[in-house]
């Protein structure tokens, strides 16, 4: 969270006052459905929103037997909220690989390049 | 006589390439809401368990919904997806017709793409497993794609049931049999 907030932008995720900031919200997505969704960058009204109909957990776990790691999972919606989209490279070690995996624990540093990239 | 109405031959034709350009343009005018997602890697023998029906059909209609505000100002757009039923492997389904709601659609000024939005095509032929209605979600008293783009294979090609994530894609008939098992073993058939 800290490093999205860093940016430098008009990014903050702990105040929603404006429509630059991101909202964040928990909803009723269906039982069988997606765990979170959020928006990318450049819409009027930015959002990052969970799925409370999925199974949380702050335990390590981001797998559908043990539960899905929220911070984790918050981890991989923010950087979509910041405009990065899914590491499709398997190799690389990404909080935006599609699959939630431990990656998605803290933004990598490979993240942080691309971060740099986008914010300079 | 002969010059007069090739004037109003060629109105007609520059007023129809006019038309043309505007809607041309019109469509380029609209933005793009790319919606990014995480979905959980649902096991297709899960989906099937505890889904009603698995429908096997074709897709007649394609129908916006009215956006949704809901109560953070936050716009959805979803679409309505009329299947005409060939057969649901449950054997439970006994209408024609049946219609799921997926995320995404146009509305008057943009174009609304959700990440892991099953998508559909008129004419395509599918097998879709059907999530029961669950009135307080987000898609209201409605049937919906369980596991999203994971439970909608397209069965266009003889013999195969492809999916988005060509990982789960396999043979018409391994589909067919792994939803029978996993529904028999939930007593959703005998």
């Amino acid at each position: 969270m800290s490093t999205y907030n860093n940016l430098g932008n008009d990014i903050d995720l702990t105040t929603t006052s404006t429509h630059t900031d991101k909202i964040v919200y928990a909803q009723n997505m269906g039982s069988y459905s997606v765990l979170a969704a959020a928006s990318y960058p450049h819409t009027s009204n930015g959002y990052v929103k969970f799925n409370n109909m999925q199974h949380w957990s702050t335990s390590n776990s981001c797998d559908f037997a043990n539960g899905y790691n929220l911070e984790w999972v918050a981890n991989h919606e923010l950087g979509h909220t910041v405009g990065l989209g899914h590491q499709n490279n398997s190799g690389e070690n990404s909080v935006m690989v599609p699959n939630c995996a431990t990656s998605w624990s803290d933004v990598q540093s490979h993240d942080e390049a691309v971060l740099d990239s986008l914010y300079p | 006589m002969k010059k007069q109405n090739s004037i109003i031959l060629s109105l007609i034709a520059v007023t129809i390439v006019g038309m043309g350009i505007f809607s041309a343009v019109n469509m380029d005018s609209k933005e793009t809401i790319h919606v990014g997602g995480s979905i959980p890697d649902y096991p297709l023998e899960f989906l099937a368990e505890k889904t009603p029906y698995a429908i096997k059909g074709k897709v007649i209609d394609l129908i916006p919904v009215d956006e949704k505000t809901d109560e953070h100002g936050i716009v959805d757009v979803f679409t309505d997806v009329v299947i005409d039923v060939k057969k649901d492997i449950s054997e439970q389904y006994a209408e024609n017709t049946i219609t799921v709601r997926i995320r995404g659609g146009e509305t008057d000024t943009a174009i609304y793409e959700y990440e892991h939005a099953p998508e559909f095509a008129v004419n395509e032929n599918i097998l879709i497993l059907v999530a029961d209605k669950e009135p307080e979600s987000m898609f209201g008293d409605n049937y919906y794609v369980a596991g999203l783009d994971q439970g909608k294979f397209n069965l266009d090609i003889k013999g195969e049931a492809k999916n988005k994530n060509s990982d789960r894609s396999m043979s018409e008939k391994s589909l067919e049999d792994k939803i029978k098992k996993a529904k028999q073993k939930s007593e959703k058939i005998k």
